[in-house]
């Protein structure tokens, strides 16, 4: 990366301000004027939401050309870290990424920026495994598939896993064993994300939802494959997948026939009558007693 | 990499004593004065707590620019290694990463800094499902059954949780208490790492404990926060339940692993965790499965 005007430069700044420690960052780079190569460093640390050089503007008639950088997350929480050129006030992002504690952003003139984990192990895309992705749920509770469960005013959270990639639709497979009433007035089939909370209730933001209530009124022992579009689905987010109903007979699903004993959290329940399309936050509830739906899923 | 301060020194730090052998580097370093440039070598070892330089600072007016540099880990046990720039007693960190016996780190300037395992491969991260938020062992099947197994007193249970992916801080457990331990000596949940073999009894190394006797003495669902230290990516672990008492402690279980695959293995004396860093248990095809579920946090989250 070149610089060649005194009001380009390469900067650094965070997504939010740090909790304890600001990150540490090492540079070092070239200044060339018509009569020398002088190498250069930056040893400094972030200054929160505010942009910090990582390679200072150059003098008049001189270039400076970037040859190493780190970028070191020293801080006690993950930080949204954004690099960007700033020539004359006019900014581009080069890389926006999160550092967990103790992972590292690191350039080298030969391979560019890349992003290290707290291994050391460079991270590398994993999308091409999306297409491909096809997951039972976090946890298979028996290989019964004789037992039916009526869906209630409660619903049923099932925890799906984190995602591989960057969605734009989830698809659920779940099995129809029998039909709501004609007394249903609305069905809907979500997908939330929170990180789940063993033993304990955990917080939910819906993602995407589908209508279901043609779906549930009208089939009978059957499995259904459900596209539910996705708006921000990344990498590394907790899924959740919800089924929620209003009805005087709900539909009923099969299940496995033993329920989360332990009440890790895999399975919950929501408060009486949570309607996914009008809840944007959920708090889901650890169920020992509910029983969980078969289901297949799928990340595209 | 660059100093050009007599004040800047690239260090290497570890972060405890090593066992046997020094961590091993060596640097090739270019010295820049106004006139000459000459390449130089640093070859040394760390010993533990105390940062040692890989290059050491320039005289006034020199720089010194990092080359190419290997750190090993050839002690004999896995070691936490820190890269920093010592700046003028302000330390900033490069990379602080978990090397197991035989693993390497190293600098070049094309590259920059890399992690190589001790088969020479890169680690290079991705490849693999991450890991949900909460997890069952990786082999967990329940079953129908809603048994229960009762802990024979001072007994180790150790139940296999899979690989690591990160050298976690602190591990909770979940699992639920079907009948109460009474008049309790010592009752507690470990963890432990150890190598896992298709039907081979493990040897295990504590990195972790947790006293359970005010836990364990009631029934219910009940979570355990283990803190452990001392775990490298890919590492085995395994959660082990101990509980000394006149009363048996019994655990909701699922059935046994009748195939003696090695998943759940017992140590079948009195063997308390706390005071035993290693233990050697053995297969068990007869144990009811204890059902529990954990959640695993580094540094923090």
């Amino acid at each position: 990366m070149l610089l060649t005007s005194t009001t380009d430069k390469i900067e650094v700044l965070l997504g939010a301000s740090v909790t304890t420690n600001q990150l540490h960052i090492i540079s070092s780079y070239n200044n060339t004027n018509s009569t020398s190569v002088t190498p250069t460093k930056t040893v400094t640390v972030t200054n929160n939401t505010t942009a910090v050089d990582i390679v200072p503007s150059p003098a008049s008639g001189n270039q400076r050309s970037l040859r190493f950088a780190s970028i070191f997350n020293s801080d006690s929480v993950a930080s949204t870290v954004t690099i960007r050129t700033n020539y004359n006030g006019t900014t581009r992002i080069v890389l926006n990424t999160t550092l967990q504690v103790n992972e590292y952003i690191q350039y080298t003139h030969r391979t560019g920026w890349k992003v290290f984990d707290m291994n050391g192990s460079l991270k590398n895309y994993t999308g091409f495994y999306d297409m491909t992705d096809c997951s039972y749920n976090s946890i298979v509770l028996s290989n019964a598939n004789s037992t039916n469960i009526a869906l209630s005013t409660s619903g049923i959270c099932l925890y799906l896993g984190k995602a591989t990639g960057a969605y734009s639709t989830v698809i659920i497979e779940h099995y129809i064993a029998s039909p709501a009433g004609a007394g249903i007035t609305w069905a809907e089939l979500a997908i939330y994300k929170g990180t789940p909370q063993i033993g304990t209730t955990s917080t939910a933001t819906r993602d995407g939802y589908v209508d279901m209530q043609g779906l549930w009124l009208t089939q009978t022992n059957i499995y259904r494959f459900t596209g539910v579009n996705v708006s921000n689905v990344q990498a590394g987010d907790d899924l959740w997948v919800i089924f929620a109903a209003s009805a005087s007979t709900f539909p009923n699903f099969r299940t496995h026939n033993v329920a989360d004993n332990i009440g890790a959290g895999f399975i919950g329940t929501l408060p009486a009558s949570t309607r996914p399309s009008t809840s944007s936050s959920v708090t889901i509830t650890p169920s020992t007693t509910q029983l969980q739906p078969f289901i297949l899923w799928n990340g595209i | 990499m660059l100093l050009d301060a007599t004040t800047d020194n690239l260090e290497v730090i570890l972060d405890k004593a090593v066992t046997a052998n020094n961590i091993t580097f060596g640097v090739f370093y270019n010295e820049y004065t106004s006139t000459t440039v000459t390449p130089k070598k640093n070859v040394g070892g760390a010993t533990g707590a105390a940062g040692v330089n890989l290059i050491p600072a320039p005289s006034a007016g020199n720089q010194r620019q990092l080359r190419w540099c290997s750190i090993n880990n050839v002690d004999t046990n896995d070691m936490g290694v820190k890269v920093r720039f010592n700046d003028n007693g302000s330390y900033r960190n490069v990379l602080y990463v978990y090397l197991r016996v035989g693993e390497s780190i190293q600098y070049s300037e094309e590259m920059g800094w890399r992690v190589y395992d001790n088969t020479g491969s890169e680690r290079v991260a991705g490849f693999n499902r991450l890991p949900s938020s909460i997890r069952t062992p990786e082999w967990f099947y329940a079953s129908g059954v809603a048994s229960a197994q009762s802990l024979t007193s001072g007994y180790d249970y150790c139940i296999y949780l899979g690989k690591v992916d990160r050298p976690y801080s602190s591990i909770q457990i979940r699992y639920n208490v079907t009948t109460a331990a009474s008049t309790i000596t010592w009752a507690e949940v470990a963890i432990y790492k150890g190598n896992f073999s298709l039907q081979t009894n493990a040897s295990l190394t504590r990195i972790g404990f947790t006293d359970i006797s005010g836990v364990v003495n009631s029934t219910g669902n009940k979570t355990t926060t283990i803190t452990t230290s001392g775990l490298v990516m890919n590492d085995d672990i395994w959660a082990v339940f101990a509980c000394n008492s006149s009363g048996a402690l019994a655990l909701r279980s699922g059935v046994a692993e009748t195939l003696g695959v090695g998943y759940v293995q017992v140590v079948s004396s009195v063997t308390r965790p706390s005071t035993n860093l290693t233990i050697s248990p053995t297969i068990s095809t007869v144990v009811a499965i204890p059902w529990i579920a954990y959640q695993h946090f580094y540094q923090g989250t």
